[in-house]
């Protein structure tokens, strides 16, 4: 890993499209601002995790709850106010 | 017409089917990313997602509008080119649902829907940002009955 030490307003480049720039930094929190083309995608890492992790606890398990599941539902939605 | 079968996981006729192909895989498990998406009229909003060269990994997935009434995504002029969508209506947006035992707790994310371009059958698990959208939308209002079971779906065993 590339280590780099910089100040409140001092800038990185990464590429030749994304600049990162220190907003503001104070004991446990730094602000960053990102200059990137709408086509790189740019997400904090917890929320990818949180995903992940979503999506590995939504790996169905025994497919019979559906059984109860989906005419409970169904008679949710057909209960509900057509909005 | 299919059913949810309790071995669906096993066998479910592949003319019942759409292959659906996610180039990137789903958010954190990039490998899987071909799926069967498997619909049963009686079923719906809720369909199967099966991955195709891992049977064991199947998604139960739910049509996101009909169960939040004022569900509002924005897909990025990137993600559309990538899916190749040219037009609204061959998308379909579908989230994924965690089914606990406890069918109170039976949560749909809302946060990271899949979207796919029913035309050229291709999909991608994208993140909404800038929205209040949980991860976890409980999706029925009150508990199902234990035990009790409607006729209208007839399981296969």
């Amino acid at each position: 890993m590339l280590i780099l030490t910089r100040k409140v307003n001092e800038r990185i480049t990464i590429g030749d499209q994304v600049e990162i720039v220190v907003l503001k930094a104070s004991k446990d929190k730094v602000k960053l601002g990102i200059n990137a083309p709408g086509s790189v995608v740019i997400q904090r890492n917890e929320l990818l995790a949180s995903v992940t992790q979503e999506n590995m606890r939504a790996v169905a398990g025994p497919l019979d709850r559906l059984e109860q599941l989906i005419p409970a539902l169904r008679k949710q939605l057909h209960q509900a106010p057509t909005a | 017409m299919i059913s949810f079968s309790k071995e669906a996981t096993q066998r479910v006729a592949v003319d019942s089917r759409q292959i659906i192909t996610f180039e990137s895989g789903l958010i954190g498990l990039p490998q899987l990313k071909v799926f069967a998406l498997i619909e049963d009229e009686l079923s719906l909003p809720i369909r199967l997602l099966q991955c195709v060269s891992v049977p064991e990994f199947v998604f139960v997935v739910i049509n996101p509008f009909a169960i939040h009434p004022s569900y509002d995504i924005e897909i990025s002029d990137e993600d559309a080119a990538e899916l190749g969508i040219k037009s609204a209506a061959d998308v379909l947006v579908l989230a994924i649902v965690t089914v606990p035992e406890d069918l109170r707790f039976v949560t749909a994310n809302l946060l990271s829907p899949l979207v796919i371009n029913m035309k050229s059958k291709r999909g991608k698990q994208i993140l909404l940002t800038d929205t209040d959208y949980p991860i976890n939308y409980r999706i029925l209002k009150d508990a199902p009955i234990e035990g009790r079971k409607q006729p209208s779906l007839e399981l296969a065993s």
